[in-house]
């Protein structure tokens, strides 16, 4: 008796594991040729200066060992501010323009330096360098060994953050208790409001750019919640006296569009995927990526 | 002067045929002939007595018999109340299976045999059936009979692959069948994302696709009808029949309510590897689970000799329960989705010559879903209600000349998603309204046989569809902002509204008593889409009607053929070629978003496509070693302006090559072994050609470079999966085939994919940064997978 229970146990378990493990094994695939893209990262926000900056590389084959970013150097990079009459025109302040320069300077890790550029006056005069206005439109203008690429975004107004408070405590695997954030906020009556949600803590502090942020980007629009007044939880979970440096980006819906892509495009596999293109707002021959107008609101919260 | 000479001639041709059908191969060898007696509106004849010499046997209250007969020759002789008497010389050379019509005795037309093959004859191109019989003696995967499943293997009858609920027939999507259960349409024909079909082999009579030359009588989709029609209950006493498999076991039981007059077959079916999961691994599996059961029910009350009645029922429920909480984080899935079918309808035959059928049937396909993580949870529900009516009238004057004519009328109440958002404290409700629409059609046909071998069906249908109100519509501006404004329909208020003529055409010439060519037209219009994430239709479901944005899609289909019986009818041939176009072909935008989206119009694209090709078949229908080989040469594409930069690219199911080989051989009166190979060129997939870096940032405490790594992709499914092939076997054990006891059992040990080819469900492209590495992997579902099923009957 004991040996059939055993037996029929054993047999439903290979069964269970016919039925309900898929198995994998590697195979040689060989993909078709491609065709580089410039691939342009620009933002430009009202508070924070230095995360005003491009980054410029270049995709690479399927196969490529390499990594990292494969940076694009010596291009030349304009912003140019102007207005936008609110019906798809721009008037364009030429004397406005801003020469964004390689960063190679001590104060920028010489692993990313390379394709990065900044205006230069961060350095030498920082109250002087580039800063997004409220209410004003940009224009990006690069070129590449005699290409040339542009963008276009705008800051709009940007939504206050009401409150940041902590709750939904949970416990993790080491048995420490950690809090979620929520923000507060009031959403505008206007449909087609967009934000993305960015943090900082103590153990970000010193980490540089957008991308050392949260990565997900979280981007969301009021298309469900118009003129709602918002509480946003977030799922990330923070130790006590942690500090949290919340931003909320207020961005148009061409760059929430982008980044909404981007999440679709940075995890795209598996059986019930289906292959995304990176959305781009940047005009030229073979290039993608996105100019970010953000109309950043902030708040700060240290874990009680 | 012409036609009382055609008639003769035709009889002659059925009996003769009846003769060739039966002719005697091997002397010393028994045969088993099975017969179906019918009526001349297809019902069952109880009781009919059937004389083979003087071997003596009896139908019973289904029509049925079986008898065993040494070969040889034989006056066949089928009698029955009220019905004009059968005879006809016949050699019994192998297993066959007769259809005989008798005439009621005031009809004047004669007795009409039909044979299970009426490739030669009938006016119909592209379709092919598969009885009840054959599908139980074919390997099956997991103990399951599954007649879905089995359609794929005839040519031109794809399926999306392992675990595909997809079927795709002659380059159409899986959303262009009409699957009919008893002349019910079923949305969502599969359980387990597609590992089973809803149609439980013990219930199942008869399944038949129609993949051209679709008749007038149907429509609504673009490339094909599944008929699949049910079981009907032994009239005169108690029966029941059942299985015990790995996974599921299944029971159906016939009960004469009134004798001869009302009788009532339940089938029921249930998984139960949620029960083994939790019996074997409780504390690993906890609640989570997954399961699905079906019923069905078919009432059958025969009123008087002219007039019938059929209530059909099906209900199919699938459920799954996921929760983990990990590192203080929960995770939670539930969902549970299913068909509820139920219809009646009524068979007269009014006079010897004229005939309707009027049915009145109700379908709901409701799906149901939770999904939560950590502080976000979502609901999500969406649901299609179908009200239908529908007459069917069909008046034989003469024998050479038959019509038919009807209409249908359809109210589909469309929910295609209401749900809500849920982060933390913060709820966002969506409802995508409600949308209605009604959908007729009227058609009618005619048959003639213009010569003795030239035979012509002409039919036309007309349909019409009306999305109507009451219903709101969120308006979106091109750059999907929500403008504000929203359009309100008061009830009935049409909102979209499409009419179309649907010509059909088909012409059968009789080569000679062997061989015929056939030649079809068919042009169909579809007014409902399905939108769905992925290949399995799960769980994301939503159909939709036409709107002013979405128009009808359209079909057109050419075909022709050579049909051929040989060898004494031992084997049939068909060969046919196809090209069809399809226009208004539905595509949703990279990355869309199908949930809770007010704006899933915007997310769609619209395209056109074509497919064409040639289809192999050949039949081995006598012998001990029976079975086909079906190969299809074909190809199938898309084209949309806003994809592959505007060219046309494969269709992700083209195949270029598809081959099934079928074969069945008695080893002994107890053992019969049957095995089936596929082999299909691979599916045509979209893979990567680059990548990229994106979001830069740095992290300062380990100087280290923050980048998430980007696809690029360049040609639409340009990349070709390996192809697909395996080998299935299979061995029915029937421990006492010659019992007289009642209860008969059998066993049936089936090995699926015997020589363990992995074939990808998919495959991806694994790029680990930390080890600088990228590989290609391919995920695959069944290994070598065997099976045992304990089947009986009493």
């Amino acid at each position: 008796m004991n040996f059939l229970t055993k037996k029929s146990g054993a047999f439903a378990s290979l069964l269970l594991c016919v039925f309900l493990a898929a198995c994998e094994k590697e195979m040689a695939i060989s993909v078709g040729p491609n065709q580089p893209l410039l691939v342009v990262e620009a933002y430009i926000n009202n508070l924070l200066p230095q995360y005003n900056y491009v980054v410029l590389s270049q995709s690479q084959d399927f196969f490529s060992s390499n990594f990292q970013s494969t940076p694009v150097s010596n291009a030349i990079v304009t912003v140019t501010e102007g207005e936008y009459n609110g019906s798809g025109g721009y008037l364009w302040n030429n004397n406005s323009t801003v020469r964004l320069q390689e960063a190679n300077t001590d104060s920028v890790p010489a692993s990313i330096s390379q394709g990065l550029y900044f205006d230069q006056r961060l350095y030498s005069n920082r109250p002087a360098a580039l800063k997004g206005i409220v209410g004003k439109a940009y224009l990006l203008n690069i070129n590449v060994a005699g290409e040339n690429y542009s963008a276009i975004t705008r800051l709009v107004t940007p939504v206050d953050i009401d409150s940041l408070t902590q709750g939904f405590a949970f416990i993790n695997d080491t048995k420490d208790t950690l809090y979620r954030i929520t923000n507060h906020y009031h959403d505008p009556d206007t449909l087609g409001n967009a934000q993305f949600y960015f943090w900082g803590y103590s153990e970000t502090r010193q980490s540089f750019g957008w991308g050392s942020f949260t990565k997900s980007r979280a981007p969301g629009t009021d298309d469900l919640s118009n003129g709602q007044y918002i509480q946003l939880t977030h799922p990330q979970g923070f130790y006590k006296t942690d500090t949290i440096n919340y931003f909320m980006a207020s961005i148009t819906r061409d760059v929430y569009n982008f980044w909404d892509s981007y999440n679709k495009a940075k995890d795209n596999n598996g059986p019930f995927s289906t292959p995304v293109n990176l959305l781009t707002t940047v005009k030229g021959n073979n290039a993608t990526g996105c100019f970010s107008g953000m109309a950043l609101s902030n708040k700060r919260l240290i874990i009680r | 002067m012409h036609r009382p000479i055609f008639i003769t001639a035709a009889t002659r041709l059925f009996f003769t045929s009846a003769c060739i059908m039966l002719h005697f191969f091997c002397a010393g060898q028994t045969a088993s002939v099975q017969l179906h007696i019918i009526d001349s509106i297809g019902q069952p004849i109880a009781f009919a007595s059937i004389h083979f010499n003087q071997k003596k046997c009896s139908a019973d209250s289904l029509g049925h018999a079986s008898i065993l007969l040494a070969a040889g020759n034989y006056l066949l002789n089928v009698s029955a109340v009220n019905h004009y008497t059968f005879m006809s010389q016949v050699q019994v050379a192998a297993d066959t299976i007769l259809v005989i019509k008798l005439q009621g005795r005031q009809s004047l037309l004669g007795n009409i045999t039909v044979y299970n093959s009426r490739n030669i004859t009938r006016n119909q191109l592209a379709v092919q059936s598969i009885s009840s019989a054959q599908l139980k003696k074919l390997p099956v995967i997991l103990g399951e009979v599954d007649p879905l499943k089995t359609i794929t293997l005839l040519p031109g009858i794809k399926s999306g692959g392992e675990a595909s609920a997809g079927i795709y027939v002659r380059g159409g999507g899986p959303d262009q069948n009409l699957v009919l259960l008893d002349g019910i349409p079923v949305y969502n024909p599969s359980h387990l994302f597609g590992f089973f079909s809803i149609f439980n082999g013990d219930a199942v009579n008869e399944i038949e696709v129609i993949k051209g030359g679709i008749p007038a009588e149907y429509g609504g989709r673009l490339s094909s009808v599944i008929a699949i029609n049910s079981k009907e209950a032994n009239m005169d006493s108690v029966k029941g029949s059942g299985g015990i498999g790995f996974i599921s076991s299944r029971f159906s039981l016939e009960v004469p309510l009134i004798n001869n007059k009302l009788s009532l077959i339940i089938s029921a079916r249930r998984t139960y590897i949620d029960q083994i999961a939790k019996a074997v691994a409780k504390k690993r599996i906890g609640g989570n689970g997954y399961h699905f059961y079906d019923a069905n029910a078919k009432l059958n009350y025969r009123v008087n000799k002219n007039n019938a009645l059929q209530l059909t029922y099906y209900s199919g429920q699938d459920f799954f329960d996921f929760s983990r909480t990990e590192d203080g984080r929960t995770r939670l899935f539930n969902t549970n989705w299913g068909n509820m079918l139920a219809g009646i309808s009524w068979k007269q035959q009014i006079t010897k010559s004229l005939q309707q059928q009027t049915a009145a049937v109700y379908n709901d396909f409701a799906l149901d879903s939770r999904f939560a993580f950590n502080t976000t949870s979502f609901v999500f529900t969406s649901a299609l209600k179908d009200k239908q009516l529908k007459s069917d009238w069909m008046y034989t004057p003469q024998n050479w000349l038959r019509f038919k004519w009807g209409g249908q009328y359809t109210w589909h109440q469309f929910n295609p998603g209401a749900g809500a958002v849920t982060t933390g404290i913060q709820a966002f409700k969506s409802q995508v309204a409600n949308r209605y629409a009604k959908e007729a059609a009227a058609y009618a046909s005619a048959a003639v046989n213009i010569t003795p071998a030239l035979n012509l069906i002409a039919g036309i249908r007309y349909s019409y569809f009306n999305q109507v109100g009451p219903t709101q519509q969120v308006l979106y501006g091109s750059d999907g902002v929500p403008t504000g404004r929203i359009d309100s329909f008061k009830k009935g208020q049409s909102i979209a509204r499409y009419h179309y003529p649907e010509p059909r055409l088909s012409l059968l010439y009789k080569l000679s008593l062997n061989s015929s060519i056939k030649a079809s037209y068919t042009r169909t219009i579809q007014y409902l889409h399905l939108a769905t994430t992925s290949g399995a239709t799960f769980p994301s479901d939503l159909w939709l009607p036409s709107s002013k944005l979405i128009q009808p899609a359209k079909a057109q289909q050419w075909a022709a053929g050579f049909f051929s019986n040989l060898r004494n009818n031992a084997y049939e041939l068909n060969v046919e070629v196809y090209y069809k176009t399809l226009t208004n072909q539905i595509e949703f935008k990279p990355g869309a978003l199908l949930l809770l989206n007010q704006n899933l119009e915007g997310e769609m694209i619209f395209g056109k496509g074509k497919a064409y090709g040639i289809e192999f078949f050949i039949q081995k229908k006598k012998g001990r070693l029976t079975g086909w080989i079906g190969y299809t040469l074909s190809r199938a594409e898309r084209t949309f302006n806003q994809l592959n930069n505007g060219k046309s690219f494969a269709y992700r199911y083209d195949r270029l090559h598809d081959l099934s080989v079928v074969a069945n051989y008695p080893l002994s009166k107890k053992w019969e072994a049957a095995a089936v190979f596929v082999y299909g060129t691979g599916n045509a997939i979209t893979l990567p050609t680059g990548r990229f870096t994106y979001n830069l940032g740095l992290d300062a405490e380990d100087q280290s470079v923050l980048l998430t790594n980007i696809n690029q992709y360049s040609n639409v499914n340009a990349y070709r999966m390996p192809a697909y092939h395996r080998l299935d076997v299979a061995f029915i054990y029937t421990p006492k085939p010659m019992s007289k006891k009642k209860f008969k059992s059998s066993w049936n040990f089936s090995v699926y994919n015997i020589y363990n080819r992995y074939n990808p469900y998919f495959i991806y492209l694994d790029a680990n940064e930390e080890q600088r590495s990228i590989a290609g992997k391919k995920v695959f579902l069944f290994p070598v997978v065997p099976s045992v099923t304990w089947n009986f009957r009493w």
